[in-house]
């Protein structure tokens, strides 16, 4: 056999079967896809430095046969590109206004508490010192956002947490914007023409028609949502504009079989995106056994993605943001800044909670083990701790050093690394550990499939299915696509 | 560039100037040349006079001020056209035109390449070449959209193009200053620091990669490491905050690679602000290597649709310069420009009959033979 191991050199990528074919990533994400065949000649160093498959695989700097210096100096440009949601530290600053609630969903994991109890609410004096924090980050975007229980019952101290920001800002000067995530059965005039007036973003949410919403987002009473909420959304829309509104989805054993249903009724509802998320199984939906499996989840979550597609092929423009998030992730060489799959994890150093009694935490889901009684993700308190003790403690650091699928067992040596992220919390609510176990871990294997699904689509390179995709990422129409900028 | 000859008299010098047609003083008189059909005794104050009849010798040396008579074709010239006319000669070259949209000005006419298909003569620069240069700016109407710096190349001349982007600055500050360069010396980064201290909010460098591999590109700019300093170049000029274009000539050397030349585009120079593909002039080189650099459009259109489509789906400015619209899959149609100088620009007999000849770009004033036989009137 003759070997060219003299000609050129092999660089660092990551690689696995796919289908007939063998799948390579290099560090900057970028991939190629070549014959079993090929893989062999190229790792034998019997390629030829002039045929196609070797000078594909040296644009992507997975091979040279010349100088070593650009495609490095490249590689790790691209990959600090990748990782440019690192730069500016915590951006997404989630504050709980209350824990009180007029709803009682059932996959609720935020365990809402009755509307009555006043004690569960963020006091002004709290509020005042999250927001002394939140300035502190020195990220040059901030993002404000208003959840519960439900925000708009302790609307008085969201009133007072975006005057005293606005204040601040003025001295600061940062991209201020503000989220309120609500199920808008409270909203009325005055708070509408409050959200107006500060140009605050609604993010509210929808499980889909009214027999499937209603069957987990009821009142405390236990009657359905889904009338008022559908008015109130509209009311919403018509006053802030439609894109000023947003809708978030729960995938939960009721809906999993009907998620074109769910579909329907968000283009119904002129929203303009969906992001079919799956259940998160703390609090109430652990009990109330909404879950489903890896493969239920992911075979109706494909049959929906087609079908989502083809209503956009037919005219109708509705994103799906799972696969929007990871798509930018495969085709583009920028960051994503999707806090929920990044590595290192978004925990802390992306996003923070602060709770209503001031206590800080690396997510939402973090507070959740708090309220069951265990602390291990409590970054600290606004009334007792100083923001390095927040910032630079122990929690968030143990919490990012394990949280790098670049070093966790598996996520290693996949090549879908560049593509995925790691959720220690989840990790260690389910395994006690930080790190997790891939072969039984339903993020793992859920991210895993879908991440397949699409590089599969990206794969087959249909024209029709592309043009949406891109139009996905880039946020344009199809035809805008296919038209030159220029007119 | 336009060319125009006629008789030279009373100096042996060489002019630059801006086109009259308006014989009277104003205070614009002393920066232009007058264009006149006869010689009049009281036009004075002109750098020169150009005239269409021929006027006697006795005549001109009265008026004391260079003259060109029996200049042919002297209704070519337009009001506010800028000429460089040479009296030892005659010869006057439009150095400017004021109703184009393809003006520049030639920065050097030397390289620190040798592309295999450079359409242009390469020389020593002369040592005034700057000065005229500078001069030139100077007398271009304010309200010019774009202007091209070409070569040659014009990073060799240091800082002398610095001095030039000044007078660009200063004059035309609202001009888009094109430099067409290969990018080699902006591997300095002191150099492309000093260039970006200018603050020219209007300043693009158009820079050409051939290939997406540096083998391919260098065997094409005939030059070792060129895909290396460019591409360093090109990010450090990034870094900067510069402007930056990419220039893919297409030829036999690279039109299979076009898709990947747009996806190494596409992940390596994101921030490139335009992307154009362009169609071989075939002068200078290009035309001596004419056998090994053709490929027929029909064979590189498919190859060009992709790599056009794959970078439109991507957000990216894309345009096509320099091709037919009869050899181009309607699908990137609305990506092809009118690319074409004026001076340069031609159309075949048989385009008479095409409907879309208003849209197309026409060719180089000469297409070799084995691309005519492509084209077809729509």
């Amino acid at each position: 056999m003759i070997s060219n191991s003299s000609v050129y050199m092999i660089l660092p990528f990551r690689f696995m079967r796919f289908g007939l074919d063998i799948l390579i990533v290099n560090e900057a994400g970028e991939y190629v896809l070549i014959s079993g065949k090929d893989f062999d000649r190229l790792r034998n160093y019997q390629l030829d430095t002039k045929e196609d498959v070797f000078l594909n695989l040296r644009n992507k700097h997975i091979v040279t046969d010349t100088d070593l210096t650009l495609p490095v100096y490249l590689l790790a440009t691209k990959y600090r590109t990748k990782k440019s949601f690192l730069n500016d530290f915590t951006a997404l600053h989630i504050f709980i206004i209350t824990l009180r609630c007029n709803q009682k969903c059932r996959y609720c994991q935020a365990s809402s508490e009755d509307e009555s109890r006043l004690e569960f609410d963020m006091s002004a004096e709290t509020a005042k010192k999250c927001v002394d924090l939140v300035f502190r980050s020195p990220s040059p975007t901030i993002k404000i956002e208003f959840q519960g229980g439900e925000p708009l019952l302790n609307f008085e101290t969201v009133k007072y947490i975006v005057g005293y920001a606005k204040k601040l800002n003025r001295m600061y000067r940062k991209n201020l914007e503000f989220v309120i995530c609500t199920n808008l059965l409270g909203l009325n005039e005055e708070i509408l023409d409050y959200l107006e007036e500060h140009k605050i973003w609604v993010s509210t949410s929808l499980d889909g028609p009214r027999n499937l919403h209603d069957a987990n987002r009821i009142t405390r009473k236990g009657t359905g949502t889904y009338d008022l909420v559908m008015k109130n959304i509209r009311v919403a829309q018509d006053k802030l504009g439609i894109e000023r509104v947003s809708a978030l989805m729960v995938t939960t054993r009721d809906n999993v079989y009907k998620l074109n249903s769910v579909v329907d009724e968000y283009v119904n509802q002129r929203f303009n995106s969906i992001f079919i998320r799956t259940i998160h199984l703390y609090g109430r939906a652990a009990k109330e056994k909404l879950g489903y499996d890896v493969g239920t989840f992911t075979k109706n979550y494909k049959k929906t993605l087609d079908y989502i597609i083809r209503l956009n092929l037919d005219g109708v423009m509705l994103s799906e943001q799972y696969a929007t998030i990871i798509l930018k992730k495969i085709l583009t060489p920028f960051a994503t800044t999707f806090v929920d799959l990044q590595s290192p994890a978004g925990t802390g150093i992306s996003c923070v909670v602060y709770g209503y009694n001031g206590d800080v935490f690396v997510s939402d889901e973090a507070r959740m083990l708090s309220k069951m009684g265990d602390n291990r993700f409590l970054m600290g308190n606004v009334h007792k701790n100083k923001y390095q003790e927040i910032f630079n403690g122990r929690v968030i650091r143990e919490t990012v050093e394990n949280s790098c699928v670049e070093n966790m067992p598996l996520c290693s040596e996949c090549a879908f690394q560049m593509y995925c992220g790691a959720d220690p919390v989840r990790n260690y609510s389910i395994r006690g550990d930080l790190l997790g176990h891939r072969p039984t871990s339903e993020f793992h294997q859920i991210n895993y499939l879908v991440i397949r699904h699409l590089m599969e689509l990206n794969k087959q390179n249909d024209s029709d299915i592309m043009n949406v995709f891109w139009s996905w990422i880039t946020n344009r129409s199809i035809e805008e696509i296919k038209r030159s900028k220029r007119g | 560039m336009r060319e125009l000859k006629g008789i030279p008299l009373n100096s042996r010098a060489r002019i630059i100037g801006k086109i009259s047609k308006n014989s009277a003083q104003t205070k614009e008189t002393k920066s232009c040349i007058l264009v006149t059909e006869s010689i009049e005794k009281r036009i004075k104050g002109f750098r020169a006079v150009l005239c269409s009849a021929s006027i006697e010798k006795t005549t001109a040396l009265r008026l004391k001020m260079p003259i060109v008579h029996g200049v042919e074709n002297i209704e070519a010239l337009s009001e506010g056209d800028i000429v460089c006319v040479d009296m030892m000669t005659g010869e006057i070259i439009v150095v400017y035109e004021k109703n184009s949209v393809h003006n520049s000005i030639l920065a050097s006419t030397d390289c620190n390449c040798r592309c295999v298909m450079c359409p242009q003569d390469l020389a020593k620069d002369s040592p005034e070449n700057l000065e005229n240069n500078l001069e030139i700016i100077r007398l271009i109407d304010k309200s010019t959209k774009a202007l091209g710096i070409t070569g040659g190349e014009p990073l060799i001349l240091g800082d002398g193009l610095i001095r030039l982007l000044k007078e660009c600055k200063k004059r035309l500050p609202e001009t888009q200053v094109q430099i067409l360069t290969n990018g080699i010396l902006l591997k300095e980064n002191d150099y492309v620091r000093s260039i970006a201290r200018l603050r020219m909010r209007n300043l693009v460098f158009c820079v050409p990669l051939y290939a997406d591999t540096d083998t391919e590109h260098d065997f094409i700019m005939q030059r070792k490491d060129a895909f290396e300093d460019t591409i360093q170049g090109l990010y450090n000029l990034a870094a900067k905050k510069q402007l930056v274009e990419t220039r893919t000539v297409v030829m036999s050397l690279n039109y299979r690679r076009l898709p990947q030349i747009a996806e190494f585009i596409y992940r390596n120079l994101p921030f490139a602000i335009h992307v154009a593909f362009m169609g071989m002039e075939v002068e200078g080189q290009a035309r001596k290597n004419i056998r090994k650099l053709w490929v027929s459009p029909a064979e590189y259109a498919p190859y060009l649709k992709e790599a056009v489509i794959y970078l439109s789906r991507r957000n990216m400015d894309v345009s096509i310069y320099n091709e037919q619209l009869c050899l181009m899959p309607k699908e990137i149609w609305s990506f092809a420009r009118k690319s074409i100088s004026e001076w340069k620009n031609t159309y075949l007999e048989i385009c008479k009959q095409c409907k879309v000849k208003g849209e197309c770009g026409g060719f180089f004033a000469q297409p070799v033979e084995e691309h005519k036989r492509f084209i077809k009137p729509l």
